[in-house]
């Protein structure tokens, strides 16, 4: 595949490793976690979302749309059954209440928009991250990204799931990368599955095989989400596994409510389950210690 | 001493009359002194009264002095860099920042030998010259880039003016068919207005040349008495003549939005366009294409190529067309961005603009990018930058506005690091001011809170509580960075 489906490039990006970096979020990730902080990366496909609270409610967008989808009396304004992704909508609005979630690139394309920071990246000692979605969902593409940014002599980070079929990634993905942010949520092999929709078997042994090879430049991140991960028994399964797997750096990532807003934004449902609040300073101290025999890298 | 020093060269305080304050509000006389960067050698002068002129001036925190930090990416030690930076982060606003690279290539396209474009000093605001070998005249003319870009909106004519034809006939857009019609129409307006502001400018030379002799000040300088001439004659070893320019963003975006939604995209008829612009965008369907207009239209700021192209083009042409010139003391023209408070004083008085502006709103400053035009801190940096190097030899002002934080030290490293990127990828300047859009907001409502902030307007500082209402609002606005995000803040009640 030489075209990615991307839904952002954050610029700036100082929380994906280090230095100043620039994050691709692409689209698409074959997981469902309830507390996904990017939930319009999840689905595959172009996405609309609409910001209700720029709407001037001109109407410009109900004619333009050829699939009907669109209705002013509907509280989030798309039917999203009918709409195909298609952003005729996006182009006429004049509000930028509707924006486009999903961006087709070349890898050349790409390339030239992450290189115009390269400045940033050689003097902060950054460079880029590949997220999502997940990166690894369009791995012959991220493949070829990763040679090209190599070759430029950029530094390269993933941040993913780790949910992906080990050959190809350490085939096309592992030379090319300077660190691998890797995140483990659930320790229980059902619990997992109940709550993100597949087995961790594959995750755990793929960050087994990861440590082994390149045990310096891998970073678990575990999310710390009330009510799922931060549960006592669950964090003192998590470290005391990854402990085990001979894991040496992690980062602990407190729960923020601000993917709630976005799934809506997306007409995506969200867990009422999940606070309204932030992950307190507190909290996060007392789950820090269960991680006292790593390094704690900063997110 | 120092101390005292600083407060010596403050208290020069003129009186001025009631207009200027519209375009050059909260002044004073803007006396600069300039620190660190390289010695004519092109060694590292960054040295222990560096450091000492810094601590004054982050103790003090006045006005004048206008301070003014250069620094060289590949001499200065990093040390000075971080110092520079605090000393920004703890005053809010001083020093400003200069980059020698780009800076003394500036001159030196200009012929200034290599030893003495290392030696330059800031004069004004933004102004470089070779320290007593150049008498630059820096703010000789100060043109709005405006002025032309609505006769070439209205054929020779406008709004404010009303019938009056003041430019040349460069005909009717309506009939226009393509993007470059536009832009020669608008060359033809802005070439004759230059010529203009030139042939003025000359005559008052000629004056000046006539009643006005400097023998005292010819002493102060390299060249008169080697020369025997006076100041004003050309005595000068450099005798250039400055011209800078308002309304350089807003500009750019308008010949950006006729390229893309009138030409490209076909999406409004030109005679709509200007039959909007006439009503100020009134009612619903005008509201609605100033919306357009401004969100869905390409932004300097934004590294969009039409903008890139766009603002580019713009700095080569008037480059070139002052080239064409000599002054009457021998010397070049040299084209520059800074506007003091010209930018809110002529705003007030300029129609509605093809990019969503309505009349009588502030223009952006300086070089800066329009507000809330350029969401993301590193395309802005870059787009400013790209526009670096000899064709703009009479220096400019970027306005950047950061959002302060607690954790200071951090803060630190992240500024001085987007400097530096900045600077290595051509940008002549930067100042800044540390506040956030509800601090001024505040400032603007209840002055007693806020008796001594100090803002950089455009190239000077000010105390805010001295600037005139829409001055006021014209920082307020400025797009306000979030060092932690590399993103523009939205403006409070926006999202
Ligand atoms: S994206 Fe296309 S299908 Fe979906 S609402 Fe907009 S115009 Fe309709
Ligand atoms: S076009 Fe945009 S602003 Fe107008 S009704 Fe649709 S979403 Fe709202």
């Amino acid at each position: 595949m030489r075209i990615a489906l991307v839904g952002d490039i954050g610029r700036y990006a100082l929380h994906d490793g280090p230095g100043i970096r620039t994050t691709v979020f692409f689209k698409g990730c074959p997981l469902c976690c309830p507390w996904c902080h990017n939930p319009e990366f999840r689905s595959p496909f172009p996405e609309v979302a609409f910001y209700a609270s720029r709407c001037i409610g001109c109407g410009d967008c109900m004619p333009a749309c050829p699939e009907g989808a669109i209705d002013m009396e509907r509280p989030g304004l798309i039917d999203r059954n009918l709409c195909n992704g298609c952003g005729i909508c996006v182009q006429v609005c004049p509000g930028r209440a509707l924006e486009l979630v999903g961006q087709e690139y070349e890898v050349e394309s790409l390339l030239e928009i992450l290189l115009r920071d390269r400045l940033f990246y050689e003097i902060s000692g950054g460079g880029i991250t590949l997220s999502g979605g997940e990166p690894t969902a369009q791995m012959d593409f991220v493949g070829l990204l990763l040679g090209r940014l190599k070759g430029e002599g950029i530094n390269t980070a993933i941040e993913t799931n780790g949910y992906f079929p080990w050959s190809v990634f350490a085939g096309i993905l592992l030379d090319y990368l300077d660190l691998v942010l890797f995140d483990v949520k659930l320790a229980d092999p059902a619990e997992h599955r109940r709550i993100i929709g597949v087995d961790n078997g594959v995750i755990l042994a793929n960050l087994a095989r990861l440590i082994e090879l390149r045990p310096d430049d891998v970073v678990v991140r575990v999310p710390l989400i009330p009510g799922y991960t931060a549960t006592e028994q669950n964090i003192t399964a998590l470290a005391d596994r990854v402990r085990a797997l001979g894991v040496k750096r992690c980062s602990l990532l407190p729960y923020h409510p601000y993917g709630l807003s976005k799934a809506e934004h997306v007409g995506l449902a969200v867990d009422s389950s999940l606070p309204e609040k932030p992950l307190g300073p507190k909290e996060v101290a007392r789950w820090r210690q269960f991680f006292d025999w790593a390094e704690l890298v900063e997110p | 001493m120092l101390g005292c020093l600083w407060f010596k060269v403050a208290d020069n305080v003129t009186m001025v009359p009631e207009a200027s304050e519209e375009m050059f509000g909260g002044a004073g006389t803007v006396p600069a002194i300039t620190l660190g960067g390289v010695d004519s050698q092109g060694e590292d002068a960054v040295n222990d009264l560096t450091y000492l002129m810094l601590r004054i001036t982050e103790l003090l925190g006045i006005r004048d002095p206008n301070v003014n930090a250069r620094y060289h990416y590949k001499k200065n030690p990093p040390d000075y860099l971080r110092r520079v930076s605090e000393v920004i982060l703890s005053t809010k606003a001083v020093p400003a920042m200069y980059n020698d690279v780009a800076n003394i290539a500036a001159l030196e396209g200009l012929g200034e030998s290599t030893e003495h474009a290392r030696d330059y000093a800031v004069v004004g605001c933004v102004e470089l010259v070779s320290t007593g070998r150049d008498y630059p005249s820096s703010s000789s003319i100060m043109l709005n880039l405006v002025a032309p870009l609505e006769m070439a909106l209205f054929n020779g004519k406008r709004p404010i003016t009303g019938e009056e034809q003041i430019g040349p006939s460069s005909g009717d857009p309506v009939g226009m068919n393509s993007f470059e019609e536009f832009w020669e129409a608008f060359k033809t307006q802005l070439d004759w207005l230059i010529e203009q502001a030139i042939q003025l400018n000359e005559n008052f030379g000629a004056v000046h040349q006539e009643m006005m002799p400097s023998p005292l000040l010819s002493v102060f300088f390299e060249g008169p008495i080697a020369k025997g001439r006076d100041l004003i004659q050309g005595g000068a070893l450099y005798n250039s003549s400055g011209a800078t320019h308002i309304g350089f963003a807003d500009v750019v975006d308008s010949l950006n939005a006729i390229e893309k939604a009138v030409f490209m995209d076909r999406k409004f008829g030109f005679a709509d366009m200007l039959e909007a612009i006439k009503s100020n965008f009134s009612g619903v369907e005008g509201e609605k294409m100033r919306l357009y207009l401004q969100h869905r239209t390409p932004k300097y700021g934004t590294e969009d190529r039409i903008a890139l192209k766009n603002s580019r083009n713009l700095i080569r042409h008037l480059f070139e067309v002052y080239q064409a010139h000599i002054n009457y003391r021998g010397g070049p023209y040299r084209p520059a961005y800074w506007t003091m408070t010209n930018h809110a004083g002529l705003g007030g008085i300029c129609g509605a603009l093809p990019h969503g502006r309505r009349t009588g709103e502030v223009f952006a400053s300086g070089i800066t990018p329009v507000s809330g035009a350029a969401p993301e801190l590193t395309a802005c940096l870059n787009s400013v930058a790209a526009l670096g190097g000899r064709e703009v030899p009479g220096g400019w002002a970027l306005n950047l506005k950061y959002t302060p934080e607690a954790n200071i030290e951090r803060m630190t490293e992240r500024f001085a690091q987007t400097v530096e990127a900045y600077f290595r990828a051509g940008g002549h300047q930067v100042q800044f001011n540390i506040m956030t859009y509800e601090m001024l907001i505040e400032a603007k409502k209840d002055p007693q809170k806020y008796p001594e902030l100090m803002v950089r307007v455009s190239g000077y500082s000010a105390y805010f509580k001295d600037l005139n209402e829409k001055m006021k609002d014209e920082l307020i606005i400025r797009t306000q960075y979030d060092l932690t995000t590399g993103k523009a803040v939205p403006f409070p009640g926006m999202s």
